[in-house]
């Protein structure tokens, strides 16, 4: 029984994992930053839904909407303020990593400035909890598995049906080609921008109702979710989410015979075998054809 | 003047953490979030031998080298061979772990809490206790770092190193060993990183799991940026300027503003300016951040 209970915690957990991953490959197969600095955009949404709900009083159901938009737009103009203009000077991966990490520490400091460093809560009291046997399920768990059944098919047919979807595609297979065929880059980056800062902002939704708000609560969120792209194999979106929930389950079956405490050596562990014995990923067959 | 000799301390032990980063990053482009964990294997290393284990502090240190230098050759081997970014998560995730482990090690680093009471070097009678005493002790050492590092990087390896970080096909096609030359050059930075930990542990005469982490990987990294890319000064400048100036913030700032917050948003801000705006940092030369 208590196998199934971390089961279905895994999967909860998972679907986090796999949203902010999915969000986080979306920027990096199309732009090839390695864009550390999502963690920030995640706790951005958090800090944005403790402002509308907690301090203004606005109620759940119009503050998340809003607090979508400004955490796709926070995304955005991290991509404009701070990655355009390095492009712009022929800026190499390094220094745009390493502007990537400046953008995450200071957010993260100004958080804690404005916010401090303590855990906001969004809401007192237990969650609503469902109850079978000795299964216990919250809302958050319910909430999860809705948002992964509407939001991955929603964004597998923007991504092949829709143009722009099919314009981030043909980004990621091959800039130099795109650019050819009339895809307007700067454009389009705004674009992958918005769409993965907005995934991270509904995962981050999940979270900020649960368990609060704290200013470094993107940091583990966004590299668990940097560890499923590497498992899933770099490229292949649906390996992305593939390896969120992996993840999440392996965190949480872990605590069947290991102290929780033990969950980053797992993942990271987790994380090397994969690099140094499949770099490709779980699913890298499936880009025989594709450059990585 | 006790004060300025502390922050004297605290800058050369940065700046040696800083050359041997810049061997690493400024002229042989390995790109490495490992540093401050060798850093903390070092310093761990030493604690655990001078308390645990009663060694003198020279064997200590030379232990802690070797230590540093073998954990790095351990990672290095199977990492180096990876491409860019692969390389660049594997450290973090490398460097996470290695947080982890000091953390839930409790019968070897005393977990959470951390060891006390590392002994202050000696010569035989001559016991280094005072500010200016440490000092000294902690000036000679940093500036043998930098002697050996300097041999280094004017060796006809610096050649070598120099066409790995700026094109690895053209140094392959030249007959170099990328993968075996960047495993020498991890390897000997791991060491450095480890002997400066031990400078630390012998300063502060106690070692904790926070010090290690990622709030360290990212000073490192903005001393290196913000003194400049292969140049002994930088890394001393960069050191200089982020110790000395925080100080500064001491004596202003809003209510209940903590000066630590302050400080990581500097070193944030800072980094980003210098990308812009300075790719080279203050002293530093113009080379691998524009392609």
């Amino acid at each position: 029984m208590l196998l199934l209970q971390l089961f279905i915690d895994g999967l909860a957990a998972g679907a986090l994992y796999a949203l902010t991953a999915v969000g986080f490959a979306i920027i990096y197969n199309g732009s090839r930053i390695l864009h550390l600095a999502h963690g920030a955009v995640f706790a951005f949404g958090g800090y944005c839904l403790y402002v509308l709900v907690k301090l203004l009083g606005v109620p759940a159901f119009a503050a998340v909407p809003i607090a979508l938009g400004a955490t796709a737009a926070f995304g955005v103009l991290i991509d404009v303020l701070v990655y355009r203009p390095l492009r712009a000077r022929n800026s190499s991966p390094a220094a745009i990593l390493i502007a990537s990490i400046g953008v995450l520490t200071l957010c993260q400091a100004l958080y804690a400035l404005f916010f401090s460093t303590d855990t906001l809560y969004l809401r007192q009291g237990p969650l609503p909890t469902f109850e079978f046997g000795d299964i216990t399920i919250t809302i958050v768990h319910v909430l999860a598995a809705l948002v992964a059944l509407v939001v991955f098919p929603a964004l597998q047919l923007f991504l092949t049906r829709t143009r722009y979807g099919r314009a981030i595609r043909a980004l990621a297979d091959n800039p130099r080609l795109a650019v050819v065929r009339g895809v307007d880059i700067e454009k389009l980056y705004v674009l992958i921008f918005a769409v993965g800062s907005l995934l991270a902002g509904i995962a981050v939704t999940l979270v900020a109702f649960d368990l609060g708000v704290r200013p470094e609560m993107g940091f583990p969120v966004m590299f668990v979710s940097l560890v499923a792209v590497i498992v899933g194999g770099v490229g292949y979106l649906p390996g992305a989410a593939a390896g969120g929930f992996l993840l999440g389950l392996l965190q949480n079956l872990s605590l069947w015979q290991l102290s929780g405490r033990w969950q980053d050596v797992i993942v990271f562990g987790a994380l090397l075998v994969f690099l140094i014995f499949r770099p490709q990923g779980l699913f890298g067959h499936m880009l025989a054809t594709r450059r990585v | 003047m006790d004060y300025l000799a502390h922050l004297l301390v605290v800058v050369l032990i940065y700046a040696s953490l800083t050359v041997s980063l810049d061997l690493m990053i400024g002229h042989t482009g390995i790109l490495t979030f490992g540093h401050a964990s060798f850093y903390g294997i070092g310093a761990y290393a030493t604690a655990i031998l001078t308390v645990y284990a009663g060694l003198d502090w020279f064997s200590a240190m030379v232990l802690a080298f070797v230590v540093g230098a073998l954990a790095a050759a351990l990672v290095g081997i199977p990492t180096l061979r990876l491409g860019g970014d692969y390389f660049i998560l594997a450290l973090f995730g490398f460097s996470l772990i290695v947080i982890s482990l000091i953390v839930n090690m409790e019968w070897l680093t005393n977990g959470p809490f951390g060891i006390r009471g590392v002994p202050r070097p000696s010569l035989g009678p001559l016991v280094v206790q005072s500010g200016a005493g440490i000092l000294a002790f902690t000036a000679f050492v940093v500036a043998l770092i930098y002697f050996v590092h300097w041999r280094f990087v004017t060796s006809p390896m610096k050649a070598a190193l120099q066409a790995i970080r700026d094109d690895e096909s053209v140094a392959m096609a030249l007959g170099i060993d990328v993968v075996r030359t960047k495993i020498i050059v991890f390897t000997l930075g791991g060491g450095f990183a480890a002997l400066s930990g031990a400078l630390a542990a012998f300063y502060f005469r106690f070692v904790t799991s926070n010090s290690y982490g990622l709030t360290t990987i990212i000073l490192l990294w903005a001393m290196l940026f913000v003194g400049g890319n292969c140049s002994l000064a930088g890394s001393l400048v960069g050191p200089a300027v982020l110790i000395f100036f925080p100080e500064v913030f001491r004596f202003i700032g809003g209510p209940g503003w903590d000066i630590g917050n302050i400080q990581e948003a500097m070193y944030g801000l800072l980094l980003i300016l210098l990308m812009l705006f300075r790719p080279q940092g203050l002293v530093g030369q113009r080379v691998g951040l524009r392609s």
